[in-house]
C-alpha cells in the first residue's frame, strides 16, 4: 500500500497539477483583488474626503464674518457624521481641521499628532487627505479619513476571498477526477492487452487511435520486432549447432562400424564391450541432436500456427502409434488405443507429432516387458483430452512438475534420454493449444501424461 | 555394385568409401557439383549417394539437372536435413530415398540394395519372408513352416501388404485401401478377413494393435 503510494502516479500526478493551477490562478486572483480593492478604496475615500470639505466650506462660507458661529455649526456637522458612522456601524476615524486666514479654527480630533501616515504601518492604518480651500474667504477645510486598506491581508479577508475558490475546489475535483480517469483508459486497455500475452507472443500491438498513445505502441512494437528478430537468431543458431553435429557424429559412427568389421573374430570378442559403449553413445547423442531439433521446432510460430487445416485427431494420434508401435511389439508391450472424440482440430503437425511421439516413446521405454500402454482421445466440452497410461515405474507426484524442465532426469533411473522428451511434448502441446499434465496411470499404477486441447481451438 | 558418392565432408567421404570398400563395392567420391555431369554420363554407375550440403551448389539442385538430362540411376541422398519439407522436397526431385544423418551403416547397405534392386526390377523382390511364413508374390504361394497354406485373393493381399512393411504397424485405413478389393467403408470386412487369415495361417504371425492396427513381425 505505502509503496503504491510512493510511486509516481500519472493520475496523480494530473490531479496534483490541477489542483495547483487552479490554486496559482486563485491567488493570481487574490492579489490582483488586493491592489484593485486597494486603488478602489483610496478614490472613493478622496472623494468622499472632497465633496464633505466643499460642503463644510459653502457652509462656512455664510458665517465667515462670524467666527464665533463657525465652531457650533463645525461641532453639528461633525455630530452629524458621527451619528451615521454609528448608525453604519463604521469604527474608522475621520479628522477634520479648518484654517481660516491661517489660523487654524477647528480640529476635530486634537489628540492627533500634525501628520498622520499616508500608508499603513504595523500598528495604524493609513489616512486620506483632501484639503478643499476658498482663498476668497480665507477658509482651508483639510478631511482626512482614516481607511483600512490591508484587511484583505489579514487571515479572515483572504480566507474570505478565497473561500468561493475553496468551496469549489471539491465539485471540480470530482468531474476531474473521472475525466483524468476516463482520459487515462486507453493506456491501461494497452497495458492490459500487454499483460495478457503469452510470452510467446510477440506479434505487433494493434495501433493506437490515440496520437498521444501511437508513439508509445509503436515503440513497443518496434521493440517487440527487435526481440523476434533476435529470438529468430538464437533459433537459427541452435538449429545450424544441432545440424553442424550430425556431420561428425555420423562420421564417428561410419568409422565406427569400419573399426569393428575389420577386427577379427578374436579382437572382436574382447571389444564387443567398447564397442557397444561406442554404439550406445553415437545414439544417444545422436539422440539428443534430434530431441534438440524437435524442441526447436515446437517452438511456436504464430504466424504458421494460425494457417493450419483442421486434421482429425484420431486417424493423426493413430498414425504415430503405428509408426512407434513396433518398438514396443519387440518387447512385447500390448499397445491399445481408444478414440472416442472424431473431432478435427488445426494441428501444426510437426510439433503435435514431436509432442504426441515423445509420450508413445517415454510411455514405450518406461515399460516393463508384457507391459500394457493405453492411449485414450475422448471428447472433452468442445475439444478433446488425449492420454498416454503405462504400467511403468511412474514419476512421483512431487516430480512431476520439475520433469517438464529442459534437461532434468529423474535420479536413480536406468534408461537413457535426454531429458528433454517431455520439454518437447509441453511445447509441442502448447503450441496446438493444449496443456498437458502428468497423473498416476489408471488403477494408481504406471504414469499418465494428459493433453487436453480447450474447446476454443477446437473446430468440430 | 559401382557406387558414385557425392559428399564433401572429407571424414565422412573417407568412412563411406572404406564402408563401400569392405562391402565390396567400387565407389567413386566427387566433392564438388561441377564435376559430376561429366562423370555420371560417362562411367556406368549402379547408384548415386548423394549429400545435400555441397560447397558449389546444392545437391536438390544437382538431383533436378541431373534428373533434366535424363539420369536414370537410383538416387540415396543423405543430409543432415531433417525436417518433413526438406524430404519430400528431396522426393519430389527424384531421389529414390532419403536418410538422415547421422545413421547406421547396415540401413545405409540395405537401402541402397533396395534402391538399386527396384531399378533393376529384380525378381528376387517378391519373396517375402517372416518367421516361418513366406510368401511368393509371383506365384500367389504362401507357406508355413513348410506347409502350403491356401488364401483367398483380399487375404492374400492382406498378408502381402503386411509383410511387405513387416515390423510396421499398418493402420486399418492403410490395410483397407491397399488390400480391400473396393474400399467400402465397413470396417468390420477387415475384421472378417484377418479373422480368416489368422484362422488358415495359425496364430503367432499377425498381431493386433487394438484401436490402432495390423502388423506381421519379420523374425516372430
Amino acid at each position: 500500500m505505502r509503496k503504491a503510494f510512493r510511486q509516481p502516479s500519472l493520475f496523480r500526478r494530473l490531479i496534483l497539477s490541477f489542483s495547483g493551477v487552479l490554486l496559482a490562478f486563485a491567488l493570481a486572483g487574490l492579489v490582483w483583488a488586493f491592489y484593485e480593492a486597494k486603488a478602489t478604496q483610496r478614490t472613493r475615500t478622496n472623494s468622499e474626503n472632497k465633496a464633505h470639505a466643499l460642503n463644510i466650506i459653502k457652509h462656512l462660507g455664510d458665517i465667515v464674518d462670524r467666527p464665533e458661529r463657525m465652531l457650533p455649526v463645525l461641532d453639528s456637522i461633525e455630530a452629524n457624521r458621527q451619528q451615521m458612522f454609528h448608525e453604519l456601524d463604521y469604527h474608522s476615524h475621520v479628522r477634520l481641521r479648518v484654517w481660516h486666514h491661517g489660523r487654524l479654527v477647528y480640529n476635530s480630533m486634537p489628540a492627533l499628532p500634525e501628520s498622520l501616515p499616508q500608508e499603513a504601518t504595523r500598528d495604524a492604518y493609513a489616512w486620506v487627505r483632501t484639503v478643499a480651500r476658498d482663498d476668497g474667504k480665507g477658509l482651508v477645510v483639510e478631511r482626512q479619513h482614516e481607511v483600512d486598506d490591508e484587511w484583505m491581508l489579514t487571515v479572515w479577508g483572504v480566507s474570505f476571498l478565497l473561500s468561493t475558490t475553496i468551496t469549489s475546489l471539491p465539485l471540480l475535483l470530482i468531474p476531474a477526477w473521472l475525466i483524468v480517469g476516463i482520459g487515462l483508459r486507453p493506456l491501461r486497455s494497452i497495458a492490459s492487452a500487454i499483460a495478457q500475452r503469452s510470452d510467446a507472443d510477440l506479434t505487433p500491438l494493434p495501433d493506437s487511435t490515440y496520437r498521444e498513445l501511437s508513439p508509445l505502441v509503436d515503440a513497443i512494437n518496434g521493440l517487440m520486432q527487435r526481440l523476434s528478430r533476435r529470438i529468430e537468431h538464437e533459433h537459427e543458431f541452435l538449429t545450424d549447432a544441432a545440424h553442424e553435429l550430425k556431420t561428425p557424429l555420423a562420421a564417428i559412427q561410419i568409422n565406427a562400424h569400419v573399426l569393428l568389421s575389420r577386427c577379427g573374430a578374436d579382437v572382436a570378442e574382447r571389444c564387443a564391450e567398447p564397442a557397444a559403449g561406442l554404439r550406445l553413445g553415437v545414439a544417444r547423442a545422436t539422440h539428443t541432436v534430434h530431441q534438440l531439433l524437435a524442441l526447436e521446432r515446437t517452438r511456436a510460430e504464430p504466424q504458421v500456427d494460425q494457417a493450419c487445416p483442421p486434421t482429425d485427431v484420431a486417424e493423426f494420434v493413430r498414425d504415430r502409434l503405428a509408426a512407434a508401435a513396433h518398438l514396443a511389439v519387440q518387447r512385447n508391450i500390448d499397445i491399445e488405443f481408444h478414440a472416442d472424440a472424431d473431432g478435427a482440430l488445426p494441428l501444426h503437425l510437426e510439433s503435435m507429432a514431436a509432442a504426441v511421439d515423445n509420450l508413445i516413446s517415454n510411455a514405450i521405454k518406461y515399460s516393463q516387458q508384457d507391459g500394457r500402454i493405453t492411449v485414450r482421445l475422448t471428447r472433452l466440452d468442445g475439444g478433446c483430452r488425449l492420454s498416454v497410461c503405462d504400467q511403468g515405474p511412474g514419476i512421483e507426484p512431487m516430480l512431476r512438475e520439475k520433469v517438464f524442465e529442459r534437461f532434468y532426469r529423474v535420479p536413480g533411473q536406468e534408461q537413457s534420454g535426454s531429458g528433454l522428451g517431455l520439454a518437447i511434448a509441453e511445447r509441442g502441446a502448447a503450441r496446438n493449444g493444449g496443456t498437458i499434465a502428468l497423473s498416476d496411470g489408471e488403477g494408481g499404477k504406471g504414469l499418465m501424461a494428459t493433453i487436453e486441447f480447450a474447446g476454443a481451438g477446437a473446430a468440430a | 555394385m559401382k557406387i558414385l558418392m557425392i559428399e564433401d565432408d572429407l571424414a565422412i567421404g573417407q568412412a563411406l568409401l572404406s564402408v563401400f570398400q569392405d562391402e565390396g563395392h567400387t565407389a567413386v567420391w566427387l566433392r564438388l557439383v561441377a564435376d559430376v555431369p561429366a562423370r555420371v554420363h560417362q562411367e556406368p554407375f549402379d547408384a548415386v549417394v548423394l549429400d545435400l550440403n555441397l560447397p558449389d551448389g546444392d545437391g536438390n539442385e544437382l538431383l533436378r539437372q541431373l534428373r533434366a538430362e535424363g539420369m536414370r540411376l537410383p538416387v540415396l541422398i543423405i543430409s543432415a536435413r531433417d525436417s518433413l519439407q526438406d524430404r519430400l522436397k528431396g522426393f519430389d526431385l527424384g531421389a529414390d530415398d532419403y536418410l538422415i544423418k547421422p545413421f547406421e551403416i547396415p540401413e545405409l547397405l540395405v537401402r541402397l540394395r533396395a534402391i538399386v534392386r527396384r531399378s533393376h526390377g529384380a525378381i528376387e523382390e517378391n519373396l517375402w519372408q517372416a518367421g516361418d511364413v513366406a510368401l511368393d508374390e509371383n506365384r500367389m504361394l504362401v507357406t508355413r513352416a513348410g506347409q502350403a497354406v491356401t488364401l483367398s485373393k483380399t487375404e492374400f493381399a492382406l498378408l502381402l501388404t503386411l509383410m511387405k512393411q513387416a515390423n510396421r504397424v499398418l493402420t486399418r485405413v492403410e490395410l483397407e485401401r491397399r488390400a480391400l478389393p473396393c474400399g467400402d467403408g465397413q470396417s468390420q470386412t477387415l475384421d472378417v478377413h484377418i479373422f480368416n487369415l489368422r484362422k488358415k495361417i495359425g496364430d503367432g504371425v499377425i498381431r493386433t494393435v487394438r484401436g490402432v492396427g495390423y502388423m506381421v513381425q519379420r523374425d516372430a
